[in-house]
């Protein structure tokens, strides 16, 4: 399974360049080429960490929804591999949201915590991925972690839409910057968005790849910890 | 299909004697929600509180007592068909998993709606709260809600007792899923201790209805996933 040939490993590095180039990216977009917005100052900057960020962790949860469905009806261990990496890479990306939206919300609505749907949604969702890797560090069978993992991992993601309708009803007050209600952006501040975007997301896909092939590494050490006990059985 | 019917009966049988023969569930929810209504009352200074106060109050109180007695219930249950080893006689009967679950899942929507006929009319006393709603309504949403977080406990409970856990874990899984439900629950309530009727609290009951659904969906599909050694 793993790949024995010596010579030079340049897996790491290569996901190293992904994270490092999307993470200078992002940096100069957000802190350099955006220009300061006019009411809000510095602050506002934060957006392009925030809305990103979030909308990677949708897209791991999104991948950890398919890949738990296709380690259900499979049972190939490549599957959970992917699922291993997409929750983790998910929970971190919820937890730049649920850092990075208080820290906003404090300076632009004066309170740090607003109950408003997205970010009660957010900390839901983390709450559902922290206990589907929660429940993989318990168990002692790895199958059956990852079979209970995934189980969570689908329940979390059918229930996120009413989970967000529903406190969307109880409660509501998020700024809508794109679509017909909100304020639109500044073109300059248009160009900083997607090119953030392009760089969080170039940060998660080598973080995601580097997650997978550890969790290749790890299950090659399983299998020749296996081994080795089998070996000692026979002797 | 005669022979899923008696399984189904005979597993559904089987817990329900072995209930009231013990009360191994429905005591421990009992007395846990009787506790959680009587620090409610201590933390919340009830008493010295005025009548509407405590009506705005009350709901919530109510529900953290049912959501957190009806998987300690569960844990319970479940847990006890481990250390038995029941599981491995469910598992070896031809019973289909999906009407396994809606038979564990019947069994702990019985256990809750015992509870909240007990629970609803101490509430009642402990917190003078009045007598002329709709208790059509009320019962409604009670059975919504619950077997919503039956449905959503005895999936994830599936799990916990897989992993030989108990009630701490459960609630970790499962409450901040069952976060619709529960606002669903807290809200009908609200408007029916208002004086207004089930249709008054729209969408909620419709979420309530909406959440067992999906929960029901989601059990039937993924408990085999849940039971497998």
């Amino acid at each position: 399974m793993h790949d024995d040939r010596r010579g030079f490993d340049w897996f790491p590095l290569a996901t190293g360049f992904l994270v490092a180039t999307g993470a200078a990216l992002l940096l100069w977009a957000a802190l350099v080429y955006a220009p300061r917005e006019r009411t809000m100052g510095d602050v506002q900057r934060i957006f392009y960490f925030h809305v990103p960020a979030a909308t990677n962790a949708l897209l791991a949860f999104l991948g950890a929804l398919v890949t738990a469905v296709g380690y259900l009806a499979t049972r190939k261990d490549a599957w959970d591999r992917v699922l291993r990496a997409t929750i983790e890479t998910g929970v971190l990306w919820a937890t730049v949201v649920l850092v990075t939206g208080p820290i906003w919300a404090r300076a632009a609505w004066g309170a740090w915590w607003t109950w408003e749907p997205r970010l009660t949604t957010s900390l839901i969702a983390w709450l559902v991925y922290v206990g589907a890797l929660l429940v993989r560090r318990i168990g002692h069978d790895p199958e059956q972690g990852a079979r209970l993992s995934a189980i969570l991992a689908i329940v979390g993601f059918a229930d996120l839409p009413i989970v967000y309708k529903s406190v969307d009803w109880w409660r509501g007050n998020h700024p809508v910057v794109f679509g017909r209600s909100g304020g639109g952006l500044a073109p300059e501040m248009l160009r900083a968005f997607l090119l953030g975007m392009l760089g969080v997301t170039l940060v998660h896909a080598g973080l995601l790849l580097f997650r997978w092939r550890l969790a290749r590494v790890e299950d090659a050490v399983a299998a020749a910890e296996r081994a080795a006990d089998m070996e000692e059985g026979l002797r | 299909m005669r022979g899923q019917a008696r399984a189904f009966r005979a597993v559904l049988g089987a817990d329900l004697r072995r209930e009231i023969r013990t009360g191994e569930a429905l005591f421990p929810m009992l007395m846990f929600s009787l506790v959680v209504l009587l620090v409610a009352g201590f933390a919340f200074d009830l008493p010295a509180l005025p009548a509407g106060e405590r009506r705005r109050l009350a709901p919530g109180i109510l529900w953290v007592a049912i959501a957190f007695a009806t998987l300690v219930g569960q844990a319970r249950a479940l847990l006890a068909d481990r250390e038995d080893d029941r599981w491995t006689g469910l598992l070896l009967s031809p019973l289909d998993r999906t009407l396994l679950f809606a038979a564990k899942w019947l069994v702990g929507l019985l256990l809750a709606l015992v509870l909240e006929v007990v629970l609803v009319p101490l509430a009642v006393i402990l917190f003078e709260l009045p007598v002329d709603i709709s208790w059509g309504g009320l019962a409604a949403i009670l059975l919504l809600a619950s077997g919503g977080l039956a449905a959503l406990g005895t999936l994830v409970g599936a799990i916990v007792a897989r992993l030989g856990r108990g009630e701490a874990l459960l609630a970790i899984l499962v409450l901040p899923a069952a976060a619709p439900v529960l606002i669903a629950g807290v809200r009908t309530t609200t408007t029916l201790l208002a004086g207004g009727s089930l249709p008054d609290a729209a969408p909620w009951p419709g979420v309530a209805a909406g959440t067992l659904v999906l929960y029901l969906a989601l059990g039937g599909l993924l408990f085999e996933s849940a039971l497998q050694e």
